[in-house]
């Protein structure tokens, strides 16, 4: 029996098309966010032409640089929204949040369909059983005029997860330790299918794994539908690597590798001097309100702590709002900025400096990533950044907070 | 497609960080990059590097941001083309879309090459030669060595914006 991505990219095909073939796809979505459009529109006006084949596919979302972080990135923003008028691209979403979120959030990704955008991260609607791809923006402005693309289909690597996570082990322990147990290019060119645990965790987690998943290089990342029909279910894979999620501990990656992971018990100690709580990967609902709970059981954070929570969207501010979360972190000495990226890539928002050492809830740690390319970054859970917020220093969180907060929000 | 020229080794997981620093992504214009080039790895190699070099690399080459100014640099540097043992994917496209060929070779190259020795770059044969051994490349899609011929899939699209370079 062929895989999953096999039948989903051999129905969009009409023919039987099998991993290592060399097709062009018709995508369902296709999602440009302000720094990709941007490039796609250069290269398209390079081609000499301005033509959108498929308007109703097309997804404008932007989130990088909003609001506008300065002049060129407003100019560039202003010229997309006039391409999009003048195209009748109609799905435009401004301020509203990180493009992954709003993919999921506003249903555009749907189990079985194909989502092309110009985001490395694009994986990560896998979480809904979509199968998204990546792609730089050259190739993102031939989707534009073509309204298809070249792919090779992809081979599939299932990580079949058993066991449960323990109270203090959030999804994103998991997802990192999946990531420094295969190695940064170890998943290139292939899909990444999660089974066992993942299926029966919440939406947000099964994001922060599928985001996670092009850490390890993987061209795309899929979580079955738990109750979907039955060609959307695991069919063969290539190779199937299993994971004890009972063993996974709280853990970090370290400076500057994202597959450099390893215990927090390891680096226990290090001062830190900056947090943050957001991005595609842990920016959602559950994520900040676990951080908050276990960030107020503490006290509140250290008075040599810069704290910036970046929620993922606009509907996840909104429901922060509600529930008086937000009201919470702001008593709490908490910077909250708008939806939206933030300082995950560096250019506004709480970019570092030379000197600072930071703790990310993100998926990126390389030298420069969020400014300086001097300053330290950390990668770890939203509880164990709300214990280094509190602490000033890494810690375990299962260690340092009361089990009353661990069974609830770990 | 044939090439010949010094070889330049690498090891394994080149990130787009060592081809082009991100630091000189906005402070230099698109045609200085060359300038720039693998300096994250090798500070002097846009000195040493000459028209028609090859870079040889183990696995994942070009991991990381989705950054074409990688291709654009190795390209102004005058490097023909890049024998890897694999590519990472975004940087695989960035190059076929900007004409610059990358080759994967059949087991880890690193072992056979040797660092600056002239080597012979064969894609009829798929071969990769050197003074003391061999590495068996794979062999391209079809429409990559059209494009790598034709300088990128870009190039093919300025010539017909009509047809998918692809088709
Ligand atoms: S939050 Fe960070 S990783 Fe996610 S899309 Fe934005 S810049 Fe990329």
């Amino acid at each position: 029996m062929a895989s999953v991505a096999e039948r989903i990219l051999s129905e969009k095909c009409g023919e039987r098309v099998e991993a290592g073939d060399v097709v062009a796809i018709e995508p369902d979505v296709i999602m440009l966010h302000d720094g990709s459009g941007a490039t796609a529109l250069r290269t398209l006006r390079e081609l000499g032409t301005e033509r959108v084949r498929r308007p109703e596919k097309v997804v404008l979302i932007f989130d990088h640089s909003v609001p506008p972080s300065s002049v060129e990135a407003a100019n560039r923003q202003n010229e997309l929204l006039e391409f999009a008028r003048r195209h009748g691209i109609e799905r435009v979403h401004v301020d509203e949040g990180i493009c992954h979120q709003i993919l999921v959030e506003e249903g555009y990704a749907q189990p079985g369909r194909v989502v092309f955008g110009g985001d490395s991260h694009t994986p990560t609607v896998g979480a809904v059983s979509a199968l998204g791809f990546g792609f730089g923006g050259t190739d993102m402005a031939f989707t534009l005029l073509y309204g298809e693309l070249w792919i090779r289909v992809p081979r599939t690597i299932r990580v079949h997860v058993t066991g449960e996570l323990e109270a203090g082990v959030t999804a994103k322990d998991l997802a990192l330790t999946i990531v420094g147990e295969l190695g940064a290019g170890y998943a290139d060119y292939a899909v990444l299918e999660y089974t066992g645990l993942p299926e029966r965790l919440p939406t947000g987690d099964r994001m922060c794994l599928c985001n996670l998943a092009t850490e390890a290089g993987a061209k795309s990342a899929y979580v079955p539908p738990k109750d979907g029909p039955e060609d959307l279910r695991p069919g063969d894979a290539d190779e199937v690597v299993e994971v004890d999620a009972s063993e996974v501990e709280p853990v970090v990656s370290v400076p500057d590798a994202v597959d450099d992971v390893r215990p927090v018990g390891d680096v226990q100690g290090t001062e830190i001097t900056r947090v943050f709580v957001g991005s595609c990967t842990n920016g959602r609902y559950r994520d900040v309100r676990a951080f908050t709970e276990a960030l107020d059981a503490l006290g509140g954070p250290d008075s040599d702590v810069r704290v910036v929570v970046v929620p993922a969207s606009r509907r996840v501010l909104l429901k922060l709002t509600r529930d008086g979360t937000l009201e919470r972190l702001l008593e709490l000495d908490v910077t909250v900025a708008p939806p939206g990226c933030g300082p995950c890539l560096g250019e506004h928002m709480g970019v570092l400096g030379d000197d600072d050492v930071c703790v990310s809830t993100a998926n990126r740690n390389f030298p420069g990533r969020m400014g300086s390319t001097e300053a330290d970054i950390y990668l770890a859970s939203p509880l164990t950044a709300a214990v280094a917020a509190a602490l000033g220093e890494l810690a375990d969180p299962r260690e340092e907070l009361p089990d009353s907060v661990l069974e609830r929000v770990g | 497609m044939r090439w010949e020229g010094r070889a330049w080794v690498f090891g394994d997981d080149v990130d787009t960080d060592q081809i082009i620093p991100g630091r000189y992504l906005r402070r230099v214009s698109y045609d200085e990059l060359g300038r720039y080039a693998m300096t994250g790895a090798d500070p002097e190699f846009p000195e040493k590097v000459r028209e028609g070099d090859i870079i040889v690399a183990g696995r994942n080459f070009g991991c990381g941001s989705s950054r074409e100014q990688a291709v654009m640099a190795l390209q102004q540097a005058g490097v023909a083309c890049v024998v890897a043992r694999s590519f990472a994917r975004i940087f695989y496209r960035n190059a076929l879309n900007r004409g610059l060929p990358t080759i994967e070779a059949r087991g880890d190259p690193t072992e056979v090459v040797e660092d600056r020795e002239r080597v012979v770059v064969d894609l009829d044969e798929l071969v990769l030669r050197t003074g003391s051994g061999e590495v068996p490349l794979r062999e391209p899609p079809e429409f990559a060595l059209r494009a790598w011929r034709e300088g990128g899939l870009l190039e093919l699209a300025r010539e017909d914006p009509e047809r998918p370079p692809w088709r």
